[in-house]
């Protein structure tokens, strides 16, 4: 990589990385395994930066970097990881119990959704991408972008503490927004 | 737009906008890519070096005299089969493949019986495989075997990997007698990799090309073996296979390289090391594969399939039980069960809710005062499985049982409400408990 090219990809990273650490946070749930992700994910991004030709579609190059790193990590790490029942403390102000206890929840029961599932969730509600994006940038069709996100969601409402809770409830139709 | 969609997106921008920007984040980008493609490297010529040393100390055959000799690598195909002039010097023949190249001890007969046991049971009975190259992955530890399988006059190249639940097919295609070059394009941790096998006795650059032209050479840890990390625009790629003599004007493959698909398999199909005793025939397997599509309102061609659990009971009924789905549809459970009197009854499940156990409903036969629920479960995980109605006590089942097959057989009270199953693991930590009703078909709705 010359010069010109390294200053390009410096750039870049100035430019997006917080924004990229926000998604690597919500993929891994843990502040320092969003840095090591993004670290490894831009590291990627750095070898293979003269091979990228569409510099604007960078950021959906470091997302499937990002979500395919760290479904492979996921995997290795499957038999030693366990979803857990005790919400973790959460130090930010919220403005009623109620929404601490339901998002506290829902945070916990992301946590326990299998990768591709979380990872469907974060670039479908958080990225905001459509379906067909989502499919594009994972690699996989749209039927299974509607039936991961659906089954996610279902999966979502039936944890404890959300499975009655009326602000989480999903359409009876069951078609997603 | 529901109340579960807002909660997630305020909560996921909520806990996204609390994440403060690293202070220098590219502090360490560069040092972390010069130590990927340090790795890269290291990995590539480690393989190579310990593989022509394996290959050379352990499987001397695979070498040809005269590399060893420092001679031409173009050889004389003196072992060739009769029907050498069907089949050129550089291709393959399903009836007599390449030799193995990879670690001996990773093709033991117990290893290479677990596969073919889960190939043959899974989408392949009465197979014969064959291995072509074995690897072990330096982190996972796991073993990758690249394979050709004979079944019926049809010819299958595949991958498989072992994993925490047995052996997963990576890739398969089928091939034709006398191809040059064989080709997977298999998921790998970075990217996905192109991984090409050809013969180690006749050819001498392997080489590739993302743009389809500019070719260079690439590695692999064996003598016809090549791994190629897909990155950028594949589109146009290329692979291309050169005589020992190099020469271009008639490569002995040149054609495109395969795209990276990944298999197309629901989420909630299971991987689940497939038990159970004897292999169910293939007529039996496509019985009930047959059934699941007509039950489903499905086109056969549609419907693919893997069975998890098969064998015969003391009572002399044969069954199969699996997954089975149409393309972009859950996976649900479906099985046949033949019984003595060779009355054979299709089973369809739910669609699969739990990583861990499927169940079916028998239904009594003629005479019988109970009916009986077929519990399906990953041999590999669970150690005892407990059984009761809903105002009972859960009793363990199976007793007399070989848990190791992978399923047990609980006799219910047709009258019975709210049947729940509690399955544990060997340390006695559940792995799975709840009302058997959200696993069936039969016995309770599937909606």
């Amino acid at each position: 990589m010359d010069e010109h090219e390294r200053e390009a990809f410096r750039g870049y990273v100035a430019a997006r990385s917080p924004a990229l650490l926000r998604t690597a946070y919500l993929l891994t749930g843990q502040r320092a395994d969003a840095e090591d992700l993004l670290q490894t994910a831009l590291a990627k991004t750095y070898l293979a930066w003269d091979r990228i030709r569409e510099r604007e579609a960078l950021d959906g190059y470091v997302r499937r970097v990002m979500v395919n790193t760290q479904t492979s990590r996921w995997r290795r790490r499957k038999v030693d990881e366990h979803p857990t029942d005790v919400l973790p403390e959460h130090a930010g102000q919220r403005d009623a119990v109620t929404d601490l206890v339901l998002h506290d929840a829902l945070w916990s029961a992301l946590s326990g959704l299998p990768r591709r599932q979380r990872a469907m969730l974060v670039l479908r509600y958080y990225e905001d991408l459509s379906e067909a994006e989502t499919a594009d940038l994972l690699g996989v069709s749209v039927g299974t972008v509607k039936s991961t996100t659906s089954r996610a969601l279902v999966k979502l409402r039936d944890t404890p503490g959300l499975r009655d809770n009326p602000r989480a409830t999903l359409p009876t139709d069951g078609v997603l927004a | 737009m529901s109340p579960l969609d807002d909660e997630l997106r305020t909560l996921l921008g909520q806990r996204a906008a609390d994440i403060a920007p690293s202070p220098d984040p590219l502090a360490g980008i560069e040092s972390r890519a010069r130590r990927i493609r340090r790795n890269r490297i290291a990995a590539s010529l480690t393989g190579a070096a310990l593989a022509v040393a394996v290959v050379a100390a352990v499987v001397p055959s695979v070498l040809p005299d005269k590399l060893a000799d420092g001679g031409s690598t173009q050889f004389a195909d003196d072992d060739a089969p009769d029907r050498a002039s069907e089949i050129p010097p550089s291709g393959l023949d399903p009836a007599n493949p390449w030799p193995y190249r990879g670690n001996p001890s990773l093709i033991s007969d117990g290893a290479v019986q677990a596969l073919r046991d889960a190939w043959a049971a899974a989408n392949h009975p009465e197979s014969q495989i064959s291995p072509l190259v074995g690897l072990e992955n330096k982190s996972s530890k796991e073993t990758e075997i690249a394979f050709v399988s004979t079944a019926k006059g049809v010819n299958t190249f595949a991958v498989a990997t072992t994993s925490i639940s047995g052996w997963q097919v990576l890739y398969q295609a089928p091939f034709t007698a006398g191809e040059t070059a064989l080709m997977a394009a298999l998921p790998g941790d970075e990217v996905p990799r192109l991984m090409v096998v050809a013969s180690p006795r006749t050819i001498g650059d392997l080489s590739y090309a993302s743009d389809g032209s500019s070719f260079a050479t690439a590695n692999g840890p064996f003598p016809g073996v090549a791994f190629v990390p897909l990155e950028g625009d594949t589109s146009k790629d290329a692979v291309r296979v050169l005589d020992g003599n190099g020469d271009l004007d008639k490569p002995l493959f040149l054609g495109p390289a395969p795209d990276y698909q990944r298999v197309d398999r629901p989420d909630n199909a299971v991987i689940w090391k497939t038990s159970g005793y004897p292999a169910p025939s293939a007529e039996f397997v496509e019985k009930a594969v047959a059934a699941f599509a007509t039950g489903m309102g499905h086109k056969r061609v549609d419907v693919d399939y893997q069975i998890l659990v098969a064998g015969e009971d003391d009572a002399k009924n044969v069954y199969v039980f699996g997954q089975a789905w149409a393309a972009g549809q859950p996976a649900q459970s479906f099985g046949l069960v033949r019984n003595g009197r060779g009355e054979e009854t299709p089973l369809l499940g739910a669609v699969t809710t739990s990583e861990t156990v499927l169940a079916f409903a028998i239904p009594a036969g003629v005479g019988q005062s109970t009916e009986t629920i077929a519990v399906a479960f990953n041999a590999s995980v669970v150690a005892s499985v407990l059984y009761g109605a809903a105002a009972s006590e859960y009793r363990a089942v199976g007793a007399g049982q070989d848990l190791s097959s992978g399923v047990v057989l609980v006799e219910r009270d047709p009258r019975a409400q709210g049947d729940k199953l509690k399955l544990a693991d060997s340390a006695g930590t559940t792995v799975f408990e709840g009302e058997v009703a959200s696993l069936l078909c039969g016995i309770k709705g599937c909606g």
